[in-house]
C-alpha cells in the first residue's frame, strides 16, 4: 500500500512531496513550451525525476531524502542556467521551487547550513570565481588586438611599479584620504545633531540623508557639473553679490572631483555615524560634566573613543569607493586628473590591455584589503552597527 | 490528516501522471504565421523588403546613441512589418570589449573604421550577401574598397565625417583655421579649450600640427607630440567627448576638438559655433553597417542594410543625423538638405580631403600611446 507510514515520518513530509509534483509540473510546463532541444529534453527529464521521487517519497525509502536533497541542489544549478537560456520567470521559478524544497526535505538541525548556501554559491560563482580570474589574467601577456595571450610573465607588475603609476595610485590615495576627513568634518555634526534630535524627528532626518539616493549617482554628477559651471548657480550669484568680476574656474579642477566625491559619499558616513551615535548613552557624557570635564575633555574622553567603531565604519565606507572612483574624475575633473581607477577603466576599454588592468585592479583591492585590516584590528573588534 | 493526507497525495499523484503526457500531446505553437499587416510598398517606390516570408519580426540593432533617425525605423517597420530594436554603445572598444565578452543576438553594428579591421582580423563579422544588397550601387566609390575592407566583403558604409574643431565666433572675432589656433591658443581661447578624450585622436591631431603622420610608429615623433600636449594641457579645460557640445553652447569654453556630427548638432543649438576642418588636414573616419557572426536574423539585417542604402531613406537619416553620406545618388539628386551639402565642414572640398588621414591600428605602438596619454593625466 501507498504511503503507510506517511505520518510516521519525520519532517515535513507532505511539504516536499507537494513541492515536488508543484516543480514537476512546472518542469514538464516549460519543456512543453520549449522549442529548443537540449532544454527540452532536461526540463522534461528533471520533472519525470520529479514524479519518480514524487512516488517513491510516499513509499519511505530511506535513500530518498538524501535523492531529494540531491535534486534540490540540481534545481538551483539548473534554475540558474534557465534565468539565461529560458528568461528570468522560468528561472527564477525553478530556482524558489528547488529552495523550497531543500528547505522542506532537510533536517531541521542542519537547517541554519542550507540558508547560507545560496548566498556562499552567489559570492563563490561572482566574487571568488571572477577575482579569481582577474589575478590569472593579471600574470598573462596582452593579446595583438585585446585579448590575453598564455604566456607567464610577471611584467604587468613591474610595469604597476614605475614612478607614472606610483604617483597616480599616490594621487587617488591623497583624494580619497581629503574626501574621507571632509566627509567626517561635515557628518560627525550632522550625525551627533540627528541623534539629539527629538526622536519623533529623527526618522524624517534619515530619510532627509537618504534622499539623493533617489536619483542616479550620475544623473547628480551631470547636476553638479551645471551649478558649477561659469554661467551656473554659484557664479551667478557671486557675481551678482559683487564679490567677484570674473566667474570662478569651479568645474574641471581637482577640487570639483573632491567635491563630487565628499557630496556622493557623505550618506555613507552619516548612517554608521549615526547608528553608534543613537545608541550612545549620553548619561555618560553627563557623568564627566558632573566629574569636572568640559566640553572638550568630554568629547575627547568620552563621547569620541565610543562612537569610534563608527568613525572607522564610516570611513572605510567612504575611502574604499573614493580611491577607485572614476567617472567623478571624468566629470568634475574633465579627465584632466587621472585616478587609478580611470587607468583601469582605461586598460580594459580603450587600450584592450586586459593583463595590466587587471594586475593594477588587484593591486587597488590588496591596498582596499590593507584598509580594511586597519579598521578590524583597530575599531572592528566591537559591534558597528 | 492521515487519511485525508494520503488521498490528497494519491489525488495530486494522478494529477502528475496525467501531466506527464501532457508535453508530448500539446500541440506545438502554430508557425508564426506572415503578418498580413506589412501593407505593400507605396507606388512609385522600390520594394525594398526582399523577400517577405524570410524576414524575422525583429531585428536589433548596435548602435551609437542618436546615429539613426527614427522615421527611418518607422518606415522600415511600416514597409517590412520589422521592428527595429536599437541598443546603443559609446565607444568603438566597448562595442568590442562587449562582443568579446559573448554578448549576442545583436543583428548589425556600426564598427568605425580600425575597429572594422580589428573585428575582422579577430573573425567577427559574418560576410555579407551582395545578392541582397543591390542598393550598393548608390554608395560613392571613393568611399568603397578602403584599407579595413578592401573589397566590402563584410561592411558597407554608413555615415563619414572628420574630427575637426569648432569655435565661437562670437568670441573669437577672427578667423581660426589651423591646428596652431588649437595648441598654442591666443590669450583670450586660453583655458576655453575642450580636446576629445580620446588618445589616439588627441595625439593624431598633435602630430598632424607637428606634419607627422597620425599614425605614426617613431618615438621621436611621438615624443615631439607629447611636449606640444604637455604645452597644451594648462589651457585645456576639460578632455571630453561626451560633453562638448553642452560646453561650447553653454560658452564654457570657446573652442572644442569635436567629430563632425555633434558639431553640426552643437550649431543647430547656437548659429554663431563654426565648425573647421584644419588646413593641415584630420582624422577622416567611417561608420560602417556590419552582422556580427553571432547574428540570428542575417538575411533580415541585410535587407535593413539594403533599405539603409536606399536614396530616399539615405537622405531622412543624413538630413536628421547630419553626418555626412556616402549615398552617391541622394547627393546628386539633392534629395539631401543642400544647406548640409554646401557646408564644407559636412562636405570639404576634394583639395582638403586629400589632406585627411584614417586612424589605422598601430599595433604594439598602442602601448606608446597609451603611455603619453597616461602622462599628459598626470601632469598637473
Amino acid at each position: 500500500m501507498f504511503g503507510v507510514d506517511i505520518q510516521t515520518r519525520k519532517g515535513r513530509s507532505l511539504e516536499v512531496f507537494g513541492l515536488l509534483v508543484i516543480s514537476g509540473l512546472l518542469a514538464f510546463f516549460i519543456a512543453g513550451r520549449t522549442a529548443e532541444m537540449p532544454w527540452r529534453i532536461v526540463m522534461g527529464g528533471m520533472g519525470l525525476l520529479d514524479a519518480a521521487l514524487a512516488a517513491t517519497w510516499i513509499l519511505g525509502l530511506p535513500l530518498i531524502p538524501t535523492l531529494v536533497l540531491v535534486r534540490a541542489a540540481l534545481g538551483l544549478v539548473l534554475g540558474l542556467g534557465m534565468m539565461f537560456a529560458l528568461g528570468l520567470v522560468p528561472g527564477l521559478g525553478l530556482c524558489f521551487l528547488a529552495m523550497a524544497l531543500g528547505i522542506a526535505a532537510i533536517p531541521r538541525a542542519r537547517l541554519p547550513l542550507l540558508l547560507i548556501l545560496p548566498g556562499t554559491f552567489y559570492l563563490l560563482i561572482f566574487f571568488a570565481f571572477a577575482v579569481g580570474i582577474i589575478a590569472v589574467i593579471s600574470f598573462l601577456k596582452r593579446g595583438p588586438y585585446g585579448g590575453i595571450r598564455w604566456l607567464f610573465v610577471l611584467e604587468n607588475y613591474q610595469r604597476a611599479l614605475d614612478p607614472l603609476y606610483v604617483q597616480i595610485i599616490l594621487l587617488s590615495l591623497w583624494i580619497a584620504l581629503v574626501t574621507t576627513v571632509l566627509c567626517l568634518l561635515i557628518g560627525y555634526p550632522v550625525a551627533y545633531a540627528m541623534a539629539r534630535a527629538p526622536a519623533r524627528w529623527r526618522n524624517a532626518l534619515l530619510i532627509l540623508i537618504m534622499i539623493p539616493f533617489w536619483t542616479n549617482f550620475l544623473v547628480r554628477t551631470l547636476a553638479l557639473m551645471f551649478v558649477l559651471r561659469s554661467d551656473g548657480p554659484i557664479n551667478g550669484f557671486l557675481m551678482a553679490a559683487g564679490l567677484i568680476q570674473e566667474p570662478l574656474s569651479l568645474l574641471f579642477t581637482q577640487n570639483a572631483v573632491i567635491l563630487g566625491l565628499v557630496y556622493g559619499e557623505l550618506p555613507f558616513m552619516i548612517l554608521p555615524l549615526y547608528a553608534t551615535l543613537e545608541r550612545l548613552d549620553f548619561s555618560l557624557v553627563e557623568a564627566a560634566y558632573d566629574l569636572g570635564a568640559n566640553e572638550w575633555h568630554a568629547f575627547r574622553r568620552v563621547i569620541w573613543p565610543l562612537t569610534l567603531p563608527g568613525v572607522l565604519a564610516g570611513s572605510t565606507l567612504v575611502f574604499i569607493p573614493s580611491v577607485g572612483a572614476f567617472i567623478t574624475p571624468d566629470l568634475l575633473g574633465g579627465a584632466k586628473t587621472m585616478m587609478i581607477g580611470n587607468v583601469i577603466q582605461y586598460q580594459f576599454l580603450t587600450v584592450r590591455h586586459w593583463p595590466f588592468g587587471s594586475a593594477l585592479s588587484l593591486i587597488l583591492m590588496a591596498m582596499v584589503l590593507a584598509a580594511t585590516m586597519v579598521y578590524l584590528r583597530v575599531g572592528g573588534r566591537e559591534r558597528v552597527l | 490528516m492521515g487519511i485525508a493526507g494520503r488521498g490528497f497525495c494519491l489525488l495530486v499523484l494522478m494529477t502528475l501522471l496525467a501531466a506527464c503526457g501532457a508535453p508530448a500531446a500539446a500541440p506545438t505553437p502554430a508557425p508564426p504565421s506572415i503578418s498580413p499587416a506589412a501593407p505593400a510598398s507605396s507606388p512609385g517606390l522600390e520594394d525594398s523588403c526582399g523577400d517577405r516570408s524570410k524576414l524575422s519580426k525583429e531585428l536589433y540593432l548596435f548602435n551609437w546613441p542618436d546615429y539613426i533617425a527614427q522615421e527611418v525605423l518607422n518606415r522600415f517597420e511600416q514597409e517590412c512589418g520589422v521592428k527595429v530594436i536599437v541598443d546603443t554603445y559609446d565607444s568603438n572598444e566597448t562595442l568590442l570589449a562587449k562582443l568579446q565578452a559573448g554578448a549576442t543576438g545583436y543583428d548589425i553594428i556600426v564598427p568605425s573604421d580600425y575597429m572594422v579591421s580589428i573585428m575582422i582580423k579577430e573573425g567577427m563579422l559574418a560576410e555579407l550577401d551582395k545578392n541582397n544588397l543591390p542598393n550598393l550601387k548608390h554608395i560613392d566609390p571613393a568611399h568603397l574598397g578602403l584599407y579595413f575592407d578592401p573589397e566590402n566583403r563584410y561592411t558597407v558604409p554608413y555615415m563619414w565625417g572628420t574630427s575637426g574643431f569648432m569655435y565661437d565666433t562670437a568670441a573669437i572675432p577672427r578667423e581660426l583655421k589651423s591646428w596652431k589656433d588649437v595648441f598654442e591658443p591666443a590669450p583670450d581661447v586660453q583655458g576655453k579649450i575642450s580636446m576629445l578624450k580620446d588618445e589616439r585622436e588627441v595625439i593624431g591631431a598633435a602630430l598632424k600640427y607637428l606634419g607627422f603622420s597620425m599614425n605614426t610608429t617613431n618615438p621621436d615623433e611621438l615624443q615631439k607630440a607629447k611636449e606640444v600636449l604637455l604645452r597644451q594641457k594648462p589651457y585645456v579645460k576639460a578632455y571630453t567627448s561626451d560633453t562638448n557640445r553642452d560646453l561650447l553652447v553653454a560658452g564654457e569654453v570657446v573652442l572644442a576638438h569635436i567629430w563632425t556630427g555633434d558639431a553640426i548638432r552643437a550649431r543647430d543649438a547656437k548659429p554663431s559655433l563654426k565648425y573647421v576642418i584644419p588646413d593641415e588636414g584630420c582624422t577622416i573616419w567611417q561608420d560602417n553597417l556590419a552582422i556580427p557572426k553571432t547574428a540570428r536574423n542575417k538575411y533580415t539585417a541585410e535587407v535593413f542594410i539594403n533599405f539603409l542604402m536606399r536614396p530616399d531613406i539615405a537622405a531622412v537619416n543624413a538630413n536628421t543625423i547630419k553626418f555626412g553620406s556616402p549615398n552617391r545618388t541622394a547627393i546628386q539628386q539633392q534629395l539631401i538638405d543642400p544647406a548640409l551639402l554646401n557646408d564644407p565642414g559636412i562636405y570639404p572640398p576634394e583639395a582638403l580631403k586629400r589632406k585627411m588621414e584614417w586612424l589605422i591600428d598601430v599595433g604594439e605602438a598602442i602601448e606608446l600611446y597609451d603611455r603619453i596619454w597616461t602622462e599628459l593625466g598626470v601632469e598637473q
